[in-house]
């Protein structure tokens, strides 16, 4: 009798010898090559619009963009968080009018006129665009397109329809104004990818920018000084990131030309961008934004793999050190934190700034995912790994001095994607989207209160229906910001 | 060019024989077994890992392989589900086994039921732990352990092998499946 691995492996050896000299043929390659391009590019664009802290009372957008395309084939089990609050949609101070039923959208109200005159503090601004989709017949077109407003109690209110050609994303939103900032892609062909742009709340009329990006952009933050902060790519798939400053007047200034393939993230005060350093491995660097100055920083943890979580203020960082992965170990087996001495440390950017220890991982904790770190009203926010580089993440946890804990459980399956932005009054947004490596399916919107761990609903997963062909929803919300 | 598609076009020049040796291990046509791999890479390098070597992207890509394989089995499930209201859907047959090694051991790797499969694939042949393996398809532990358990079982009688090491099925296994399957079936 056999051994059963052995086995398997003189059966691999053997097929492998027979398709001997098989490669994909060029046009396979290519297409390969084209869609990991795409992928990435949107994945990008999602890493950078998860953390951007809010300056100057304009919060920036997260986007869940058309590149996360796929399958749909992971059991879409909604996350859930140790506290729910579940909002009963209220008529606070207005008449909303009745509740609306219509095909892809939870129920809703139509914005009454008088609307924005009781927006503030804690709503959101979403882009919501249900797209259907059959396991057999794949993606239909999108039933509707909207811009809807969520009110801090979960109330949606349909503010602008929009014509189903136009894929809007709120990119910003300042809950003061009536304008919502937006970006959309252009069709192949029309000579530039994305386009910049306004939506008028009250009025539904959408505006361009006078000046365009040449190249695919994704939006930073904001600086101190009010100015917009984009991230373009550089010309001819080339790696790097140009940075540029869109003052408010109109008026564009670059910032900074890095080869960085990460997107930067800006620091709460609007002042420093984080970018990943000339090695990765032994650091990162902050690039000043009023002079465009580069200065690596390193981890100087000697020994340690360190990888960079976020912000914690100003002029520090959180970064997660452990030790190497033993070499008996196979590069990519997951990371068992608790046994590699996981820790978080503060690393401070300024010149000849100190590492200090802030927390050690115990066996149960949440450990962040690289670069997933946002700073709410003095606690790190952060997207919980599950270990494996570029895997599912686990949910969304909490670090506030204390012990890590979890506000947002992924569910048993872990099945699911997490971006993170700030809301009001020390609340976390979460858009999650029950998606693994390239899978992508429709998104939903948590509040989270970083202090109790409660959340709410905005927008709530949509069922499926079979019987009606629509095995899953390919989108449903796409961004927010509020 | 960036700085992942060099480490693309190795991996689809030097492995490629290698990972779709891999893949027909879970499908049994050649066809299935590319497509599969090129979900695979597509997969692999559009995710956040980084690989330094031309080992750790092949590894990471068999993995994704078995990844994709589980995603696609849990969307025909659901497929099937859905048809199965209206009518009996007979279960695929099991193809003939060809004469020789590989041709045996996929005929019987593919008489397994998919989760089986996997299990039996990251546990005996990327020697994944149990919890890894948990992790990367998206089950429980007890649940990889009652499926490799079944998936070895069965394989042993049909090729006559034997295993060391392996853990011990501790969950009650009455059911194959666990009620949420079922509720999801």
């Amino acid at each position: 009798m056999r051994e059963l691995s052995e086995l398997l492996a003189d059966s691999v050896d053997a097929r492998a010898r027979s398709v001997a000299g098989l490669t994909p043929d060029r046009d396979d390659f290519d297409a390969i090559v084209a869609t990991v391009r795409r992928k990435r590019v949107v994945r990008r664009s999602l890493q950078a619009l998860a953390v951007v802290p809010v300056v100057g009372g304009l919060a920036a957008g997260v986007y869940l963009g058309v590149g996360l395309i796929g399958d749909g084939g992971i059991d879409p089990a909604a996350p859930s968080s140790p506290v729910v609050t579940t909002p009963t949609p209220t008529a606070d101070a207005f008449d909303p009018g009745a509740l609306v039923t219509e095909d892809g959208l939870p129920p809703f109200y139509e914005a009454p006129a008088d609307l924005l005159e009781h927006v503030g503090e804690g709503w959101v601004a979403m882009a919501y665009r249900p797209e259907p989709a059959s396991d057999t017949t794949g993606q239909a077109a999108a039933l509707s397109n909207q811009i809807v407003l969520a009110s801090p109690d979960g109330d949606l209110f349909r503010a602008v329809e929009l014509p189903l050609e136009r894929d809007v994303q709120v990119v910003a939103w300042d809950t003061g104004e009536t304008r919502v900032r937006v970006s959309w892609p252009e069709p192949e062909g029309s000579g530039r990818l994305l386009t910049l742009g306004w939506v008028d709340l009250g009025t539904g009329e959408v505006t361009q920018d006078v000046e365009q990006f040449e190249r695919w952009a994704v939006f930073v933050g904001h600086s101190a000084a009010g100015a917009e902060l984009w991230a373009e790519d550089v010309p001819d798939g080339r790696s790097g990131i140009t940075v540029w400053a869109l003052a408010p007047d109109g008026s564009r200034r670059q910032v900074a030309a890095l080869d960085s393939i990460g997107t930067p993230r800006i620091d709460p005060s609007g002042r420093s961008l984080l970018v990943e350093g000339e090695d990765p491995t032994r650091g990162f660097a902050v690039v000043d934004v009023d002079s465009g100055d580069v200065r690596e920083v390193p981890f100087g943890m000697t020994g340690q793999t360190c990888t960079m979580v976020g912000w914690l203020d100003a002029t520090s960082t959180a970064v997660l050190c452990h030790d190497p992965v033993p070499a008996e170990a196979a590069a990519m087996d997951r990371v068992d934190f608790v046994a590699q001495k996981a820790g978080l440390y503060r690393v401070e950017t300024l010149p000849d700034g100190e590492v200090t220890p802030l927390h050690a991982f115990a066996e149960g904790e949440p450990v962040p995912e690289p670069w997933s770190g946002q700073w709410v009203d003095g606690s790190l926010a952060f997207v919980v790994s599950n270990g494996f580089p570029g895997g599912c993440s686990l949910g969304v946890g909490v670090w506030d001095g204390a012990a890590p804990r979890v506000v947002l459980d992924g569910g048993e399956r872990s099945a699911n994607v997490f971006w993170l932005r700030p809301g009001a009054a020390g609340r976390l947004l979460v858009l999650g989207s029950p998606s693994c490596e390239s899978s992508g399916v429709q998104a939903q919107v948590w509040s989270v209160d970083v202090a109790t761990g409660a959340s709410a609903t905005l927008t709530p997963w949509l069922e499926a229906d079979p019987d009606a062909g629509r095995d899953y929803w390919f989108r449903t919300v796409t961004s927010m910001a509020g | 060019m960036s700085r992942w598609e060099p480490m693309l076009e190795r991996v689809a020049r030097e492995r490629y024989p290698r990972l779709v040796a891999h893949a027909m291990l879970l499908v049994r046509s050649r066809v299935e077994a590319e497509d599969l791999v090129q979900e695979a890479l597509v997969s692999a390098f559009s995710g956040k890992a980084r690989f330094t070597s031309l080992a750790e992207a092949e590894q990471y890509v068999r993995r994704a392989i078995v990844s994709r394989f589980m995603d696609a089995a849990r969307k025909r499930s659901r497929e099937r589900a859905a048809y199965a209201r209206h009518s009996a859907q007979p279960s695929s047959p099991v193809p003939e086994p060809a004469g020789d090694l590989p041709g045996e051991v996929e005929a019987a790797l593919a008489a397994l039921p998919p989760r089986e499969r996997a299990c039996v694939v990251l546990r005996h042949v990327e020697d994944l732990s149990v919890r890894d393996t948990a992790a990367l398809l998206r089950l429980s532990e007890g649940a990889v352990k009652r499926y490799t358990s079944d998936g070895v079982a069965a394989l042993g009688a049909a090729l006559g092998t034997t295993t060391v090491d392996e853990s011990p099925v501790v969950t009650v296994t009455t059911k194959k499946t666990s009620i949420k399957e079922v509720r999801r079936a």
